[in-house]
């Protein structure tokens, strides 16, 4: 980065969360967000994304703890913040959508009376004027007929309503990141399509940062415009959507692509490409490469230890000894045991 | 070709508070054997209470179903009956399992039931199943919670391949793995099917798993099903306009753009559904006709049904019918 760019939104820096301060499920996790930027962070359950979200949210569980690193919001160091300011920027300056509508939000008030009570909390409204903001807010998610929904209790509404509900909530004192963890995942493709475009048609319009976390390569294509794959706790590869999902480099990344199905097992009898076993729990990684048991690519100096993650062309790095050539057609099996 | 599953006018009618719900609303299917039927559609659309009455968790309201050539009935010999010509593998398997059970014990468990075989005789036959669905003998004295999702899926695998069903019905079978576990068992299915002649009702909300998977797809939306036929044609033609927006809806390789077509809105309730086409009320192209009849399913050729009045408008030139590849 050069040093005249504009310091970015949110900048996470060789950031590691452990359990009992000492077995780390994040380790070395570095990336940045500027303002108006979407960042997708994929990868598969247990690799530590959430987490990630959670720790920038300063809401990890009590057996959890940033142990090195720092995050950094708009020049504040957030890992080091009093409770109280935390609090006072969480759902401020930083907000957060989550999976399940339905556990984000209250079962036993309205929508519109969550929405107040956020809006009561951060910006001192009465409750006349937090109830107009209320039903501006639920207009600008597109729910229809917001006045009469601002009195509708959260099990009336559909998934995708619901959504939009734990949308507006999050938008509803203008902040400037964004957190989304896996925002369609509970919801119908149909659903799920029309509110990735409400959430990138905001995004545009407030000019927000967002951090996208999916296990689906599809919405981050869609949506996002860099990239961060994760892999038990690191990050193996990031760069623009285009350098990572038109040229991905790390074998795990590769091995994402191709076992998505694309086509037709009746038509064309090819068979997925699996990536053998699954991923190791924090306490059983192994000392070398994350990835080497599991890697079709593994030789004896990946075993031995940690790559680093290294810039390649570009803004993509990569953390392989052995990658993937430049030239990896995304379609064809790439020399894994199918 | 022998039918392993046939249902004719099926329908499945729940009795609720705020009236009477069409679950499943004059399905007429089949799947003939070794071949994968794929359900797609989305939430509340009927694709679970399909399966339920296909496996016998829920006797239909009214209809023809036939499983391996025989009608279900009551009587203690038709379930048996039922129960060894058709198994099912659900979405979660952790919840699917008996957590205090060994694995072995999981997997023998339709076997004592149905009083097959020895003590010894179940005990290799388990650990035969558990061969074919690629879990070790290291796997069978150990309980759920000590496998990954992935194990667990095949344990439910081994399960209902015990009794040697000729149907398998998977609802949502992989859509709680991860993509690279999703692969493996997604493969798993496929070679199962070569080995043993298996027949599949596949269901899923995902419409690319479904393709890669089966040989003709059938798309329901609340209770019926609107189009119906080879995967390659339901995927590419798709003339029916849900289907057109399921597939418009999978996330892929263009970029969000604001002129692809998105439905707007959900699912209208099952308990009042709109009149004539149920879809006209999120279709982009309803006109009068669609309130007034009930569009049926037609044939439009290359195998290809579709219940849509204007279905022959949205042939695109290059999609005209021509032999199958």
């Amino acid at each position: 980065m050069t040093t005249n760019a504009p310091a970015p939104l949110l900048e996470v820096d060789r950031l590691k969360v452990s359990v009992s301060r000492t077995v780390p499920i994040v380790e070395d996790l570095s990336f940045a967000i500027a303002a108006g930027e979407t960042v997708g962070l994929v990868g598969e359950s247990g690799c530590g994304k959430s987490l990630t979200a959670l720790a920038i949210m300063r809401l990890l569980a009590g057996n959890l703890s940033v142990t090195s690193g720092s995050i950094q919001l708009d020049g504040e160091e957030l890992t080091k913040l009093p409770e109280e300011r935390i609090r006072s920027l969480r759902g401020d300056k930083m907000a957060m959508i989550y999976q399940e509508p339905l556990t984000a939000l209250n079962p036993v008030m309205t929508v519109g009376a969550q929405l107040v009570e956020v809006l009561r909390t951060h910006r001192k409204m009465s409750k006349r004027e937090a109830a107009a903001r209320a039903v501006e807010l639920l207009a600008l998610v597109r729910i229809p007929d917001p006045a009469a929904r601002f009195n509708e209790y959260p099990h009336r509404m559909s998934g995708g309503m619901r959504q939009r509900v734990v949308i507006a909530m999050a938008l509803a004192c203008d902040p400037k990141l964004l957190i989304a963890d896996e925002p369609t995942t509970a919801l119908d493709v149909t659903v799920q399509a029309q509110v990735l475009r409400l959430i990138k048609q905001l995004q545009r319009e407030a000019n927000l940062g967002l951090l996208l976390i999916t296990h689906d390569l599809g919405v981050v294509r869609q949506v996002a415009d860099r990239i961060v794959v994760m892999y038990a706790g690191s990050v193996v590869e990031t760069g623009t959507v285009a350098e990572v999902l038109g040229s991905p480099r790390h074998p795990y990344t590769v091995g994402l692509i191709a076992a998505r199905p694309s086509g037709s097992f009746a038509v064309d009898a090819q068979k997925l490409v699996e990536i053998s076993g699954s991923v190791p729990s924090p306490e059983a990684r192994p000392k070398g490469c994350v990835f080497a048991p599991r890697c079709p690519n593994a030789q004896d100096d990946c075993r031995a230890s940690r790559p680093h993650l290294l810039p390649t062309t570009g803004s993509h790095e990569l953390r392989c000894l052995h990658p993937m050539p430049a030239s990896t057609p995304l379609s064809a099996p790439v020399g894994m045991p199918s | 070709m022998t039918q392993v599953l046939r249902t004719e006018d099926l329908r499945l009618y729940h009795n609720t508070a705020r009236g009477q719900l069409r679950a499943v609303d004059g399905v007429s299917l089949s799947i003939a054997r070794g071949e994968t039927l794929g359900l797609v559609g989305e939430s509340g659309c009927g694709k679970s209470s399909l399966a339920k009455c296909v496996v016998g968790l829920d006797a239909p309201t009214s209809g023809t179903l036939e499983v391996a050539g025989v009608t279900p009935g009551k009587s203690r010999a038709m379930r048996i009956a039922r129960a060894q010509a058709v198994q099912m593998v659900f979405q979660d398997p952790s919840g699917a399992l008996n957590p205090r059970l060994s694995v072995a014990r999981i997997i023998e468990e339709p076997l004592r039931v149905h009083g097959t075989g020895t003590a010894a005789e179940r005990r290799a036959q388990v650990a035969e199943l558990a061969q074919k669905v690629g879990l070790s003998d290291y796997h069978l004295p150990r309980f759920p919670h000590e496998l990954s999702g992935g194990q667990r899926q095949r344990v439910s695998i081994a399960r209902a391949l015990a009794l040697n069903p000729a149907l398998l019905v998977c609802d949502e079978a992989v859509s709680a793995l991860d993509v690279s576990v999703q692969a493996q068992v997604l493969n798993l299915f496929i070679s199962l099917q070569k080995e043993l002649d298996l027949t599949y009702l596949f269901i899923s909300h995902d419409l690319s798993v479904v393709r890669y998977v089966s040989h003709r797809i059938a798309v329901m939306y609340l209770g019926r099903i609107v189009e119906i036929g080879p995967a390659e044609e339901v995927f590419h033609r798709h003339l029916h306009p849900y289907t057109r927006a399921l597939v418009a809806a999978i996330p892929g390789d263009e970029a969000l753009g604001e002129e692809a077509a998105l439905l707007e809105g959900d699912v209208p309730s099952p308990v009042n559904p709109p009149s004539g086409c149920a879809f006209r009320t999120r279709c982009p192209h309803t006109r009068e006709r669609c309130a007034a009849d009930v569009p049926h399913l037609r044939d439009l050729g290359n195998g290809l049904q579709v219940a849509c009045h204007f279905a022959e408008e949205f042939i695109r030139p290059e999609d005209m019918p021509q032999a199958a590849g």
